[in-house]
């Protein structure tokens, strides 16, 4: 079986969906919708009030992607787990890892392809709304920018492996989104930056700007963190007895 | 299609549990073999190792001499229904059997075909999470054809089927058999199995307890009942008693079942007593000799050691 096969099965589930589809919409127009809002507060500086400069105007709502991409991730592991849907594709082509990388690569493809159209979304609806002052791409900007739309299909291969890991779509979402939303921004408070920007969704998006470790590097540690997620569901699933 | 399934000292421990104990058997292509054993006593498991889903602890589970993953498309050699929990609810039946026919590498138009086959074209469109019971056992049954695969695992598929359904099942099942295909399913219902299935295979406490074919099976562990109505119980059981029968019991005020002599046997010891016989049959069926041949081994637990 060739591994097109595999990816375009896993294409196919993943289009005959409403509720991923619905996803996917939510995250665009509301990319668009953040950054509309975010505009209105650049000054003629180009800083936004307590945000930063107005690279937020695009990053912040595409973080807000991240972690719809997140939150997908996890929709794609385990709503085939829990349909079956995974039992029938183990009968069918019962080579885990390359299930799983097709199954990966498919959600990656998907979420780029959604940061890009999040992006331009983001980056028209702060230009509609920013004024004069409106400059995201003005010095790192550009990289945070790209280092974002990168981290965007690399939050769903991180949502599907914790989805594949804990096998429970309410246990796998609360986990990321409560580490996500809650741990680290309390840690933000009770720790140096310099350990902050190593968190792992303080490595990409819009914290990127107002943390020490840069956007090239910060990917690079989001990257890693994906990896170890992905290797170790690869590595359970290889050994895992799956019919039970 | 001589394709067949093979189980070589197959052993599957979870644990302290023991779910499958050095099981071996064969189901030969052209036959229906059944797959019986209590609850709990290692069917479902079996069929698992089979299909590649559990990792047996030792031993083989081959199709067609390979295990599952040695074939370039499984979809093609090997097609099964584990559960009717097969696709997304919130999937349309026919979506759902179209990224299957994608693994079996099947033309698209496939799924139709197959959604047509198990009778559900009129709902290919709605959402699986709208289907009955029997509605999912047919679509888990078409996702399972998807690649005109030769073996068929079938474990439990008359569950929730209604008796047209059933029929139907068995109808298809017997096609199946005439096209050369490896039939192996399980069920409970052993009425159902009894003129369907020519081999079995019984399991309980994760042993098998019998292989080979159905009717050498009932033979060898089941006696006989005859059951015989007639005008005077008192002196054909007294008779029958003479001739080396045995009487299990009085049924209302002219019926008796007795073991240990044929009906022919019971007929001939009646006209010789001058005694009028009004019905007169021998039982011997598949839940009577699945009851003799599982005896006590019908708890649901693994063997543990």
């Amino acid at each position: 079986m060739t591994f097109a096969s595999l990816w375009s099965a896993e294409i196919i589930k993943f289009r005959t969906l409403r509720s991923y589809l619905i996803t996917v919409i939510t995250a665009i127009v509301l990319a668009g919708v953040i950054a509309a809002g975010i505009g209105t507060g650049i000054d003629a500086q180009g800083n936004i009030p307590t945000l930063g400069t107005s690279i937020q105007a695009v990053a912040f709502p595409m973080e807000v992607v991240i972690y719809a991409m997140v939150v997908l991730g996890v929709l794609i592991a385990t709503g085939d787990l829990r349909s079956g849907t995974f039992r029938i594709t183990a009968v069918m082509a019962p080579w885990p890892r390359q299930v799983l990388v097709a199954k990966f690569t498919a959600a990656a493809v998907i979420a780029f392809g959604v940061g890009v159209v999040s992006t331009l979304l983001a980056y028209v609806g702060g230009l509609l709304t920013g004024g004069s002052g409106y400059s995201p791409l003005s010095g790192d900007g550009t990289l945070v920018v790209l280092t974002t739309l990168v981290a965007v299909p690399l939050a769903t291969i991180l949502g599907t492996a914790f989805g594949l890991l804990l096998r429970n779509t309410a246990a796998a979402i609360s986990l990321l989104l409560v580490w996500g939303l809650g741990i680290e921004a309390i840690f933000a408070y009770i720790v140096p930056p310099e350990v902050v920007a190593f968190l792992p969704f303080k490595t990409v998006g819009a914290a990127v700007a107002n943390l020490p470790l840069g956007p090239l590097p910060g990917l690079g540690m989001f990257t890693l963190y994906v990896a170890i997620a992905t290797g170790l569901a690869i590595f359970v699933y290889e050994r895992r007895d799956l019919g039970t | 299609m001589k394709a067949m399934l093979r189980a070589d000292g197959l052993t599957k421990r979870y644990g302290p549990v023991l779910a499958v104990s050095n099981v071996s058997f064969t189901a030969r292509p052209g036959a229906i073999t059944g797959f019986l054993g209590p609850n709990g006593a290692g069917k479902s498991t079996t069929m698992r190792l089979f299909l590649g889903l559990d990792k047996p602890t030792s031993g083989q589970a081959l199709i067609d001499g390979k295990r599952i993953d040695e074939w370039p498309i499984p979809a093609r050699k090997i097609g099964a229904v584990l559960d009717t929990q097969c696709a997304h609810p919130s999937r349309t039946a026919i979506d759902s059997v179209r990224w299957a026919a994608k693994l079996a590498a099947a033309d698209q138009g496939q799924a139709e075909t197959l959604l047509d086959r198990v009778g559900l074209t009129e709902v290919a469109g709605q959402r699986v999470g709208r289907f009955s019971l029997g509605m999912r056992q047919r679509l888990a049954l078409a996702i399972a054809l998807v690649g005109n695969p030769e073996i068929v695992v079938l474990d439990e598929p008359m569950n929730g089927l209604d008796p047209d359904g059933i029929a139907w099942l068995k109808a298809l099942l017997g096609q199946f058999r005439d096209q050369g295909r490896t039939i192996f399913l399980s069920s409970h219902l052993l009425a159902e199995m009894e003129d369907l299935v020519d081999d079995l295979v019984v399991i309980a406490q994760s042993k098998i307890v019998g292989a080979g074919s159905a009717q050498a099976f009932i033979q060898r562990f089941q006696t006989s009942a005859v059951t015989v109505e007639c005008d005077n119980p008192e002196a054909l059981s007294a008779a029958i008693s003479k001739a080396g029968g045995r009487v299990l019991g009085v049924v209302g005020t002219q019926r008796l079942q007795v073991t240990g002599v044929t009906a022919v046997m019971v007929g001939e010891i009646a006209r010789d007593n001058r005694i009028a016989i009004f019905g007169l049959r021998e039982e011997r069926n598949l839940q009577k000799a699945f009851t003799q041949a599982t005896g006590d081994k019908s708890a649901i637990r693994g063997e543990v050691g």
